[in-house]
């Protein structure tokens, strides 16, 4: 332009000399026109180019780089579409990604970005300094923006450095990060698995991940985070159906333990105010950290108001809102019950975790029901046993409350028919399965039976029944304890004389019999008092009270307590072959009741068979006769005290029998007996979390006292772990405290008697000690 | 020691083939996608403007 002005000045010049020329009379004064200036740029000038000429090469080159860097990884990732041999393949992958990583391909590739971002910056700062030299106010009002934009990118780049949760980064952030892991000095360190403090890794992505997964206080809060938004983003049945299944193996180990702790602790802080439970914190099997309960020895109120007309199970369990009983309070801790026992969490609508996922199960357990809408049986298989497990799991491992889930018995007995968990059981399958859905039976059996006036009703029949046997003085259940004993003596004898006959047999055929044998056939046996006419007494009336009792345990469990691993059945049926009948003798100590009469009956088919010329008892009939060389001395008294609790007691002791002939079965198949052991102390709390309403109860101490004290008492039977014993031992304190009877005495003179199996006389001192302590605690 | 796998060893290399390219691809992946934002910033810069001016 420049050039065109002084050509223009040049022209003018030249028209002015010719117009001079043409008119003399003027004088004008020629002046040389003045030299053209020599083309100078300003410094600014110079600046503002050499800016935005670097910020075109930069940007330029990035782009030729991006070009260049996209054809390298093309070429890379062509391996794997080239050859199909995997070795082949493999090998030119591992070729590659050396040389790749040998010669920072990575680094080379983040850079080009930041090229881009100087070239912009360049720019930037050229137009700054552009604008800024032609006018103030324009030039600050585009320099005020840049400079923020500036700030804000500095702090970007620096913000993972500082705080590495930090969403915000830009391309030199990774490299900042680079030089500060690489000094050490200033590095970020971090606790690995092993406890050792390590240096983050210097790559940036990794060492993000590592301060992730670090084990930290602020990771268990993240995982808690994470299930509840989990929780709060579930909605639809199937997605809740797969989050059920995933649940029991959410639990395993100490970690995820205390997470789950956690979940549920938050949510009973936001809703303290409803709270009635609150867990008492200590270690799992201290006995000392129960705390007294208030003594409620009246029976609820709803219990008295459930017999309806119809009398079917279904409703005799409580709708939620209603069951404020304790219980359903259940907490894996030790349990403190408050004052306001009646005053429900459940009628508040809460924002706990767990009560929120458990009502969740509900529904998807509802939808079990419903069987013929599943497409498929196993369709709706897959959904029941994720709903038992789910619900075992947050029972036992949450703090969940079973009252919560509604009426699953239904659900769980159908399941349990069809998965036959018994035969599951005995074949030691699917461990984890029948593990969950026992526990869960139990404790839903224990609040059924509990609740349930026709079960009661039914045991006090059989109680009058066995009271009207042979007539007595004193209270109905003394009469009837004596009656038992009675019924009890004469069937020793009777059996005694069976033993007696088996001895000529095992003579006859010259069969080594045992030492043990010998001593006991040595007795001579009394003569039973029924001898030959056995129908002198009423037994067979007690047989069918006794069977109505458990048609209707069984009915109304929806047949579940047929499922449970472990339990004997002893119905109305007849074994006709030798063997059978022995084995089913055997199993008396297994089952939840006995019949008399049948019993006799066994008694004298055996006897008919001992009496056949040509009979040789086969290996396995000796086996079962080794094993019932000691009778069961107090079979009925036994069964009566199980009927008295199950008439006064809630089944507490019923319940807690079951369970523990269950646990042996349980235990006896699985691989190790201790990695569950939080599940079944959790399942035995539950069970036993009322205790508190039937301290009284006579039949449940009696039954409680039995199971420790006998001689054959259950948990001799079985070398039962003592996280369970212990257990079982604070609840026996807990029940004896203040208490006294001649049943206590006797079963502390037995306890007294040195045993000599192996384990057994650890536990019965630790007994003898737990039953003199609450005997001398003041009431 | 010369030698090769044999063909029983290819389920091992396959495994570590389908290792590889899910490594790879979620890292070229990204790398792809900086290398378009870059290449799309500088053509719409540098390109475009002179396009308009000639027009």
């Amino acid at each position: 332009m420049v050039y065109y002005l002084q050509q223009n000045v040049a022209l003018l010049s030249q028209v002015s000399q010719q117009i001079s020329f043409l008119a003399p009379q003027f004088a004008i004064p020629t002046t040389p026109p003045p030299p053209f200036p020599t083309f100078k740029p300003s410094i600014s000038d110079v600046r503002v180019n050499a800016f935005w000429f670097m910020a075109l090469a930069f940007s330029l080159s990035a782009a030729l780089l991006a070009i260049l860097v996209q054809q390298w990884v093309r070429d890379y990732m062509y391996v794997f579409q080239r050859y199909s041999d995997p070795l082949k393949s493999a090998r030119i992958r591992q070729y590659l990604h050396e040389g790749a990583e040998g010669w920072h391909m990575p680094v080379v590739a983040e850079s080009v970005p930041c090229l881009l971002h100087i070239s912009l910056f360049l720019f930037f700062v050229g137009l700054g300094d552009f604008v800024l030299d032609i006018n103030t106010t324009v030039g600050l009002s585009t320099i005020v923006p840049i400079g923020t934009i500036g700030l804000l990118y500095t702090f970007t780049t620096f913000a993972p450095l500082l705080y590495p949760q930090s969403p915000y980064q830009t391309s030199f952030s990774g490299f900042i990060w680079y030089i500060i892991q690489r000094s050490k000095l200033f590095g970020r360190r971090f606790r690995d698995r092993d406890g050792g403090s390590k240096l983050v890794s210097t790559h940036m992505a990794q060492g993000q991940m590592q301060l992730a997964m670090e084990e930290t206080e602020d990771r268990k809060g993240r995982d808690v985070q994470a299930i509840q938004w989990l929780v709060e983003n579930l909605t639809e049945d199937s997605e809740m159906e797969s989050f059920a299944m995933a649940i029991p193996g959410s639990f395993n180990g100490e970690w995820s333990f205390e997470v789950w702790t956690k979940v549920s602790r938050i949510s009973q802080d936001e809703n303290k105010s409803t709270d009635q439970v609150e867990p008492v914190s200590g270690p799992l099997t201290d006995i000392r950290t129960y705390a007294v309960p208030p003594v409620v020895s009246q029976p609820l109120p709803h219990s008295r108001t459930i017999l309806g007309p119809f009398n079917s199970s279904i409703r005799l369990f409580m709708p939620p809102a209603a069951c404020s009983s304790p219980t359903n309070s259940m907490t894996l801790r030790p349990i403190q019950y408050s004052s306001k026992t009646h005053h429900s969490t459940s009628i508040t609508p809460s924002r706990n975790v767990p009560r929120e996922l458990s009502s969740r199960i509900a529904h998807l357990f509802r939808t079990c029901k419903n069987r013929p809408v599943f497409a498929s049986d196993e369709l709706w298989r897959r959904r029941t046993r994720a709903c038992v497990e789910a619900t075992t799991s947050l029972i036992c491992y949450a703090d969940a409350e079973l009252n919560w889930f509604g009426d699953i018995l239904e659900p769980l007995g159908n399941i349990g028919s069809y998965e036959k968990t018994r035969e599951l059981s005995l074949a030691g399958m699917d461990q984890s399965f029948v593990m969950r859905w026992t526990c869960l039976s139990i404790m839903t059996i224990r609040r059924m039976l509990s609740v349930n006036e026709s079960v009661k009703k039914d045991a006090r029949t059989a109680i009058e029944c066995l009271g009207e046997l042979w007539k007595g003085d004193g209270p109905d259940d003394e009469v009837a304890e004596r009656n038992a004993q009675r019924v009890d003596q004469n069937l020793m004898k009777e059996w005694r004389h069976r033993l007696t006959e088996l001895r000529w047999i095992f003579y006859r055929h010259q069969i080594p019999m045992s030492r043990k044998m010998l001593d006991i056939l040595d007795e001579r046996p009394e003569a039973s008092e029924w001898g030959e006419s056995k129908d002198k007494v009423d037994l067979k009336s007690v047989d069918s009270k006794i069977s109505n009792l458990q048609g209707r345990i069984d009915e109304d469990s929806y047949r579940i307590s047929r499922q449970l691993p472990g339990i004997q059945f002893n119905d109305l049926c007849s074994a006709h072959l030798p063997a059978p009948t022995l084995e089913l003798l055997c199993g008396l100590t297994e089952s939840t009741f006995v019949f008399p009469q049948q019993i006799l009956d066994m008694f004298h088919q055996l006897s008919t068979h001992f009496s056949s010329k040509n009979y040789r008892p086969t290996d396995r009939e000796r086996e079962a006769i080794e094993g019932l060389l000691y009778w069961q001395e107090n079979l009925l008294q036994r069964q009566l005290w199980r009927l008295q609790d199950l008439r006064d007691g809630g089944a507490l002791g019923f319940a807690v029998e079951l369970f523990f002939i269950v646990l042996g079965q349980l235990l006896s198949t699985s691989s190790s007996q201790d990695s569950h052991s939080v599940l079944y102390v959790a399942t035995f709390r539950a069970i036993v979390s009322d205790w508190g309403q039937y301290k009284y109860s006579l039949g449940t101490q009696k039954i409680l006292l039995d199971t420790v004290a006998s001689n054959q008492g259950i948990v001799h039977r079985f070398n039962y772990p003592t996280y369970i014993t212990d257990e079982l031992l604070a609840l026996l304190e807990h029940i004896l405290e203040g208490q006294s009877g001649p049943h206590i005495e006797n079963a502390v003179q037995q306890l007294s008697q040195p045993d000599d199996r192996r384990g057994v006389q650890e536990l019965r001192t630790k007994a003898l000690r737990v039953i003199s302590r609450s005997r001398t605690s003041p009431s | 020691m010369i030698g090769d796998f044999d063909g029983s060893a290819n389920a091992l290399w396959t495994l570590y083939g389908k290792e590889a390219e899910s490594h790879d691809k979620s890292r070229i992946q990204t790398l792809k996608d900086d290398m378009d934002g870059v290449l799309i910033f500088v053509c719409s810069h540098f390109v475009h403007p002179r396009n308009r001016a000639d027009a």
